[in-house]
């Protein structure tokens, strides 16, 4: 399928050289090798710079409200399962305000995916710390430098048993590509954190901070080995490995509800039912 | 006839079974029947009691006094002594409480060693209970007796709780003289129905096929009713990880095409309370039930109350329109909650259904349910126009709504203002049409409310207004003050918001008297914003318990004094 099926006339309201543009670009060029058409697809969005990306490319969207993003997807993917369902948000919208529902769809393993742009810091709200800011990173509000150490999306991810964790980097094209493929394939929530620099507010972690620090994990990685995987999901700093991180192949939560395994419950007919067996508990 | 049981015990100790059983048994014979429950917030021991009022003539609330109490515990005798009536029994266990000075009132039955001898177990009491209560009122033991069978799976155990049944029964025969007999009435088809379950069925025949919710009493109940039905009737019930998760599951599943609702109390619905501004902004149809028990915070979490009707009827950021219901009965709960559904697709708005623990939990005979009475319309577009826009501007303020998969359209829609195609947009003339459409479909959605239910005299002295659940209990005290000669009448309101107020304005002249289940007389205030009629007479109560009738008849002597 050819890339601009999925051009709109929307003007982006991010910064200059924001990682967001990368990531858009990406996102059109995996989903038209995957052959998916836009009115098959439906994102949903929170609050933030990214949340704002699935109003920059043709297909369905609900963008809702902060951090709420993963339940209204998992809630429409209930619903429709022949949609694909993708939650496309910032850190702050998914680790933050989101976090509980981050960590129980997890669990619950519906097949969404869920593409988190990660800078590190507040891009909407102007430069505040975000749950993966570094510590002693100063701003406006956290004047001393941050105290609380950083959220690990992947290593919680793993802990819960999360059926695809992966990393990329929004400076590397080709990379980011193939990990979008890779979670739009797997059958499962797929959780794919993206490394991103935010030219304005985040000083510390720019391009070439990342660049000089990620590295991709090669063939002879076995993500479906959790201990290894912790490892990964641990190793920041330095080095800053990229790629499938963990894949856990484990029933869905559509496979293992009989309501769920026929037709999509939304083309179920609601009429002509026969309800007289439940008038006959009132007997 | 009219005879009014109270059942009390410990958590634990089965009373909801013998209610039951007892209810239904009444139900077959002919009898009309209420039956209220009173429970604390505990899994077991405490003081939980429940009220069965059987009659020859229809019965629409619990009331005060007791023909026939049944103390499973001693605390159930020093509470409840002093309702009983001029004729009345206390059935009690005589080998496990001793302490109590007995009079010809009582009439102790060995409950604990029956049910163990028979059946081996303790568990049997409610058998026995039930088997006492039937010989008392000198009633059918072959009905009880296929009841039981009808309860218990095992025929094994339901035979040993026959034996239990049967014992009891004696027990109940030896007391002849009792003057309240119930023998078989009359051939009916009425059902026997509570809240919760009226409410969950209503949803079910109205097409509802998710439903997610975080437990919350008394709001469970819708929950449970669902999840019971799920399989059959292919319905995904999801307990989500917090109320502000449930709701955004129900719009996403809504915007994808499934009718789904939330169910909980106050205190999750303050939760909800950003979700139903989203469903304003998106316009995206959703059904909220919302069980009320008293708060503020978490309040008492077993018992009534109705002060919620403001806080619902304003409750989200921004300004969008809502329909909020408040039902009757179970009766207008199934209906209700029908057209809850309808009126949220027809007008893509959150519509609320506002009841609360004295009416999820109470049962009640009520006429048949006519389920070709239900009409469904979804009005969705299945073959939308190539250049669909979701929240086109049109004259009506409904823009054709149309499913995300549909072939050739996008579906977009934003938290964010938006333009007719759901884009995200800072133009201010469009932030002011949008604002308009949107409230265009509040100004229809006020032909759809029904008019509050009149009944009394044709002209007047007095009319008491009400809403929702009390409906029960002011209708029998309007029935017996009517019969005593008072010039009085009486405005329900089920639909809530907006608020009708084609009656109110009909009786402007009127004295009017609130009886309402607050503190503060939540719709005086509410018919004062609308209609500018100022109610100071007011009978409000809110120690956690329902009105009776006969509370109500003396509050409206002391008023009319």
């Amino acid at each position: 399928m050819d890339v601009s099926i999925y051009n709109n006339n929307q003007v982006p309201a991010w910064c200059p050289g924001c990682g967001n543009f990368s990531i858009l670009r990406c996102m059109k060029q995996a989903l038209a090798e995957l052959d998916i058409p836009p009115d098959k697809l439906l994102m949903v969005s929170g609050i933030g710079q990214a949340a704002k990306a699935p109003h920059y490319f043709r297909c369905n969207l609900f963008n809702g409200l902060h951090g709420r993003d993963i339940s209204v997807a998992v809630g429409a993917k209930i619903a429709n399962k022949e949609l694909l369902v993708i939650a496309e948000s910032g850190d702050g919208n998914t680790y933050g305000e989101g976090g509980n529902h981050f960590i129980h769809n997890i669990r619950r393993n519906v097949n969404i995916k869920v593409f988190v742009h990660n800078n590190q810091i507040y891009g909407l709200t102007k430069g505040q710390a975000s749950p993966t800011s570094d510590l002693g990173m100063k701003t406006k509000v956290q004047v001393d430098g941050v105290i609380s150490p950083p959220f690990n999306p992947g290593a919680v991810a793993i802990a819960l048993n999360a059926s695809f964790v992966a990393r990329s980097f929004s400076g590397d094209p080709e990379h980011l590509v193939s990990m979008m493929k890779s979670a739009i394939n797997h059958n499962g929530f797929a959780l794919l954190d993206i490394l991103q620099p935010c030219v304005t507010f985040n000083r510390i972690n720019t391009f070439q901070w990342y660049k000089q620090r990620v590295y991709k994990l090669d063939d002879t990685y076995d993500p479906t080995n959790r201990v290894m995987a912790f490892e990964k999901a641990l190793e920041w700093g330095d080095r800053i490995p990229i790629g499938i991180i963990y894949i856990n192949e484990r029933p869905t939560y559509e496979e293992q509800l009989p309501q769920l395994r026929g037709e999509p419950l939304y083309r179920i007919p609601i009429t002509g039912v026969d309800y007289s067996d439940i008038l006959k508990e009132f007997r | 006839m009219e005879v009014r049981i109270i059942i009390g015990g410990e958590a634990g100790q089965g009373i909801q079974t013998i209610a039951n059983i007892m209810s239904k048994f009444f139900l077959r014979l002919g009898y009309y029947v209420f039956t209220e429950q009173s429970y604390q917030s505990r899994i077991r021991g405490g003081h939980n009691f429940t009220q069965i009022r059987v009659s020859s003539k229809p019965v629409y609330s619990i009331d005060d006094g007791v023909d026939i109490l049944i103390a499973l515990n001693e605390e159930t005798i020093n509470l409840h002594s002093n309702e009983l009536s001029e004729r009345g029994v206390i059935i009690y266990d005589n080998e496990l409480i001793k302490s109590i000075e007995v009079t010809d009132r009582f009439l102790g039955v060995p409950l604990q060693k029956t049910a163990v001898e028979k059946t081996q177990s303790k568990v049997a009491i409610n058998s026995v209970a039930c088997g006492v209560l039937v010989g008392l009122l000198d009633s059918d033991l072959a009905l009880l007796e296929s009841l039981i069978r009808e309860q218990f799976k095992d025929p094994e155990v339901g035979e040993k709780n026959i034996q239990a049944v049967k014992a009891g029964y004696e027990f109940g025969k030896t007391r002849n003289d009792f003057p309240f007999k119930v023998p078989f009435l009359e051939n009916n088809t009425r059902l026997l129905i509570d809240g919760g379950s009226a409410v969950g069925f209503g949803a079910i025949v109205a097409g509802c096929r998710f439903l997610s919710a975080y437990p919350m009493t008394p709001g469970t109940a819708v929950m449970n009713y669902l999840a019971g039905h799920s399989k059959k009737y292919n319905i995904v019930v999801e307990q989500a990880e917090d109320e502000i998760s449930a709701i955004n599951m129900v719009l996403g599943a809504s915007f994808a095409g499934v009718r789904s609702m939330v169910t909980t109390s106050g205190g999750g619905f303050a939760l909800m309370v950003e979700g139903l501004s989203l469903a304003g902004m998106t316009e995206t149809p959703c059904v909220i039930h919302i069980g009320q028990r008293p708060g503020p915070a978490t309040g008492l979490p077993t018992r009534t109350e109705q002060g919620e009707l403001l806080f619902v009827i304003n409750a989200g950021h921004g300004e969008f329109p809502r329909y909020v219901t408040a039902p009757r009965d179970p009766r207008d709960a199934f209906y209700k909650t029908v057209k809850a559904f309808n009126l949220a697709d027809k007008y893509q708005i959150p519509s609320i259904i506002l009841t609360d623990q004295f009416l999820i939990d109470s049962m009640v005979t009520i006429e048949g349910l006519n389920l070709n009475e239900v009409k469904i319309e979804r009005y969705i577009e299945v073959n939308p126009d190539k250049n669909y826009k979701r929240h086109l501007i049109t004259e009506s303020g409904i823009s054709p709504r149309a499913l995300p998969g549909t072939d050739g359209i996008l579906v977009i829609t934003d938290s964010d203002e938006h333009d007719e195609e759901g884009h995200i947009t800072e133009d201010l003339e469009i932030r002011k049409k949008m604002v308009e459409k949107r409230l265009r479909k509040g100004t229809l959605l006020r032909e759809e409310v029904e008019e509050p239910l009149y009944s009394g005299v044709q002209d007047p002295d007095i009319i008491l207004v009400g809403w929702g659940s009390t409906y029960g209990p002011i209708k029998e005290s309007v029935d017996r003050l009517m019969e005593e000669g008072f010039e009085i009448g009486f405005l329900h309101f089920s639909d809530v918001y907006p608020l009708p107020c084609r009656q109110l304005e009909m009786y402007r002249d009127k004295r009017f008297v609130a009886v309402e289940g607050n503190a503060t007389g939540q719709l005086a205030q509410l018919i004062r914003r609308e209609t500018g009629i100022d109610i100071s007479d007011k009978i409000l109560k809110y120690n956690g318990r329902p009105f009776t009738p006969s509370e109500i008849v003396r509050e409206v002597k002391r008023i009319w004094m």
